[in-house]
């Protein structure tokens, strides 16, 4: 029986069944932790990014199943989507989303824009994969906040923001970048400027 | 993307170097730059394995896990993807070159775990490269890492038989040298960008 | 060998970090921050542990030949089970875990420990053994990303030290400051050895 086993073992066969048994063993074991949690991640992703469309507009988010329906409607249009806010029937603006390419990966976030298009509202981080401490630290208040009240279209001239660095007093179009992190603060203000070219385009002639 | 697969090459190896920049393949590196001989052989075998598995990975992104819906197994399938062509590569050079299997010893299997290898199949799907674009980065990236483990295989062969603190000898130097190497390319950073 | 001895071992005489020189990469990575530094090592000592304790397990079965893929897929597998896992429950330490996924499959000294000690003892043992590798791997972290973090942000764990006086030391955020830290480290723990010996 012994000698049998032993055999057996240093088959050629081996190897590749042991490969297969195994692999299968675990990737079943990974998709069952994958379906069980798909649920619960995607709920909460949901939940987070409704949260953010209303603190764009510094609505509240504490009772964000029932708030969100009162103050947003979910537009669309040819193939982009876009929130439109409203609180009381007045027209607080829209928020899109936005994405570019930052260091590590795509970068995505929500911009919120004054109903003529020529004001940011607000500007907020859904996802991003840049280095933890570095690029990472666009999501931090100060950054993002930066953004808040600046001028998107002038004269129908579309405003590209300056980059400058971190400590110093900044004017009108310029923001402060992220010492160290100079690529990810490049990528936010890039993908701005793009995307709201890309929105304005196609909403202004049905607004 | 309209990147040209050339500037691609080209800036894997100079200016987004994946070990200068992005820090990623430090292990070996470090390691088995003592000898300028192991370290041109262990730098081509990774070139060869970045290339191919690049190819390969590409390849099984797109046509399995994409269409099945699996892209959260991305991990699990490239690493496996990569262990498995590095065994392969181990089985060929016992087989057609002992020597070099012999000297590079344990950092043969360790390849596997070069983050380097995996990093280069999670960027070039990160930054949406074609198939050319995808084989010129794992290519570059190869030859980049080549490069910087020559350089510093070159260093630590002329600084062996100069004064260095009883404490530095080996490691410590080594880490010392890299950091230095690694300030020097801070410098590329800007220069092309191929993202 | 004692379970206390294997435990001193793989985290300090045989520390691997800066002893055997594994884990680079990842050290390079987090240790501008001592919170990242923390998740990190958390990740890693969890999937040491299981790990090396699978790995253990299976030892006899493991055919020679395959053994890296094999060792490689268990390794990713408790990884990714543990990026799901927090997800699921703790989205915040996910999120700042998220991107060191890839690094902790490919951190060498899982590997290394796998090879050098899983393939060949008992389970317990190589669990211990992984620990022990994990928590010493996680100080060498914390001790870098103390001096990186003090000085790149004048922080520590977020919690602002240094008042607005202190020019932040942009070096130290850059990752090269880790290979001057951690050879300064070896440095300080090689000479006494050495004066001694």
């Amino acid at each position: 029986m012994a000698n049998e086993k032993k055999l057996f073992r240093e088959t050629r066969a081996y190897p590749v069944i042991f490969m297969l048994i195994i692999t299968v063993i675990f990737i079943g074991i990974l998709a069952t932790f994958y379906q069980l949690s798909f649920t619960k991640v995607q709920k909460y992703r949901e939940t987070q990014l409704k949260k953010m469309v209303m603190s764009t507009f510094e609505l509240p988010t504490q009772n964000i199943e029932n708030d969100f329906t009162k103050y947003i409607i979910i537009r669309e249009m040819e193939d982009l989507m876009y929130y439109e806010s409203r609180s009381d029937s007045i027209l607080l603006g829209y928020c899109f989303p936005i994405s570019g390419s930052g260091l590590w990966g795509t970068i995505h976030a929500l911009l919120a824009v004054t109903p003529d298009f020529e004001k940011i509202i607000n500007l907020e981080i859904v996802d991003q994969n840049e280095t933890p401490g570095l690029g990472g630290r666009i999501t931090e208040n100060w950054f993002k906040d930066q953004f808040k009240g600046k001028i998107l279209i002038n004269n129908n001239i579309f405003n590209s923001f300056v980059l400058i660095p971190e400590n110093e007093t900044t004017k009108d179009s310029e923001i402060n970048q992220i010492t160290g992190a100079t690529a990810s603060s490049k990528a936010v203000v890039e993908m701005i400027y793009k995307d709201v070219k890309k929105y304005n385009l196609k909403l202004r002639i049905d607004l | 993307m309209e990147l040209n697969a050339f500037i691609i090459f080209f800036a894997a190896i100079f200016t987004s170097n994946i070990l200068l920049t992005n820090f990623l393949g430090m292990c070996s590196f470090l390691s088995v730059s003592k000898e300028v001989e192991s370290s041109i052989g262990l730098g081509m075998a990774v070139t060869f394995v970045m290339t191919v598995t690049s190819a390969i990975n590409y390849v099984v992104y797109h046509y399995i896990l994409v269409p099945l819906d699996i892209i959260y197994l991305q991990y699990i399938i490239f690493i496996i993807v990569i262990a498995a062509f590095v065994q392969l590569t181990e089985m060929v050079l016992e087989r057609f070159s002992p020597l070099l299997y012999y000297s590079l010893g344990i950092f043969l299997p360790l390849i596997t775990v070069n983050c380097a290898i995996l990093g280069v199949s999670l960027f070039m799907i990160i930054r949406n490269y074609g198939f050319l674009q995808a084989v010129a980065y794992g290519a570059g990236s190869g030859l980049g890492w080549l490069l910087a483990i020559l350089a510093l295989a070159g260093i630590r062969q002329r600084v062996k038989d100069k004064y260095v603190p009883a404490g530095l000898v080996g490691a410590g130097l080594s880490l010392i040298i890299t950091g230095i190497m690694a300030l020097a390319f801070v410098g590329f950073s800007g220069i092309v960008v191929i993202q | 060998m004692k379970k206390k001895e294997i435990f001193t071992t793989s985290a300090f005489t045989q520390n691997s970090v800066w002893r055997q020189i594994l884990g680079i990469c990842s050290a390079l990575a987090v240790t501008n921050l001592m919170l990242n530094s923390l998740v990190m090592g958390l990740g890693v000592i969890f999937t040491l542990a299981l790990s090396g304790f699978t790995i253990s397990l299976i030892r006899e079965y493991i055919p020679k030949r395959i053994r890296m893929m094999v060792q490689t897929l268990i390794i990713a597998s408790y990884v990714i089970i543990v990026d799901l896992f927090l997800k699921s429950y703790y989205p915040e330490i996910s999120k700042s875990l998220g991107p060191y996924v890839g690094l902790i499959i490919t951190n060498c000294i899982i590997m290394g420990r796998a090879e050098a000690f899983a393939g060949k003892n008992a389970p317990i043992d190589s669990m211990i053994d992984g620990i022990g590798a994990g928590i010493g791997y996680t100080l060498v972290l914390l001790l870098i990303a103390f001096v990186r973090e003090l000085f790149g942000f004048g922080s520590l764990f977020g919690i602002p030290i240094l008042g607005d006086w202190w020019t932040k030391w942009s070096i130290m955020v850059m990752a090269p400051s880790a290979f001057f830290m951690l050879a300064i480290l070896i440095w300080i723990i090689n000479t006494p050895k050495l004066k001694r010996g």
